[in-house]
């Protein structure tokens, strides 16, 4: 039983902790400062509600240009898409 | 005996694998961890509405009143020689259990909150999500030792009754 828990457990749990936001590390020096990443990223048409680092990611909690709540992930030095969700 | 109804059974085990699935699965921007914790929610509702109603120690009522005993019950005779007096929870499993439904209704909330437009990215909304969720994964770690100890020291296997619904009974009945 404890084997078939774990087994079901960690399948659901693998499934999408490969969707993980997985950010390319670059040297502090590198990064895009948050000034500029933020203007960038509203120029772009989003709101920006919370904007935060998380691991070697740049992330904005927000709205995009349609009013949809928006979470994404940042390359912290070219500011590409790592990984975002749109909601409704 | 009977001890465990269906009911009780899935959501128990059905609980137990998707709270563990969700504690290793990625939090942010992910629908999967959403819609698991929904269904934790939606389990965890059908248990306690079912134990409005439900007859016997599936009851909340009983497993309240059971749990008022459980100081007693720690370190007294009773956790080794009367428990198998107890057809459903011990008294303290059942202060434990009150304690994981509480964690567990304010883990989903939380975690239903976060997606509200009030709370959209909000760090101490965040923080108390994942307070109780941890909080909760060290309650079912001791809630597994203890039924663990319990089924050790009075020679019944307690994970097998929740599995199977039947437990060897001797004494009175709840």
């Amino acid at each position: 039983m404890l084997k078939v828990f774990i087994a079901v457990a960690a399948t659901l749990a693998t499934t999408s902790a490969l969707a993980a936001a997985n950010c390319a590390k670059h040297p502090k020096n590198e990064w895009m400062s948050e000034a500029d990443a933020k203007a960038k990223i509203e120029a772009q048409g989003y709101k920006i509600q919370k904007f935060k680092i998380d691991g070697n990611c740049y992330e904005i909690y927000g709205t995009d240009k349609d009013g949809k709540k928006v979470e994404i992930y940042f390359d912290t030095k070219t500011l590409d898409v790592v990984k975002s969700e749109t909601r409704r | 005996m009977r001890v465990w109804d269906p009911l009780v059974r899935l959501a128990h085990w059905g609980i137990a694998i998707l709270v563990a699935a969700n504690l290793l699965n990625e939090p942010d921007a992910n629908p999967v961890h959403r819609g698991i914790g929904y269904a934790i929610g939606a389990l965890l509702a059908a248990r306690l509405a079912w134990g409005l109603v439900a007859p016997g120690h599936a009851r909340l009522s009983v497993v309240a009143r059971r749990a008022t005993l459980a100081l007693a019950y720690v370190g007294s005779r009773a956790a080794r020689a009367e428990a198998r007096s107890y057809p459903g929870l011990n008294p303290l499993g059942a202060a434990m259990a009150l304690l994981l439904w509480a964690l567990l209704a304010l883990s989903v909330a939380t975690g239903w909150m976060l997606q509200l437009d009030e709370w959209w990215g909000d760090e101490d909304m965040e923080l108390a999500h994942a307070l109780a969720s941890w909080t909760l994964a060290g309650c079912a770690l001791l809630h597994v030792l203890g039924v663990l100890a319990t089924s050790a020291l009075q020679r019944v296997n307690l994970v097998k009754a929740m599995i199977t619904g039947r437990k060897p009974v001797s004494g009175k009945e709840s």
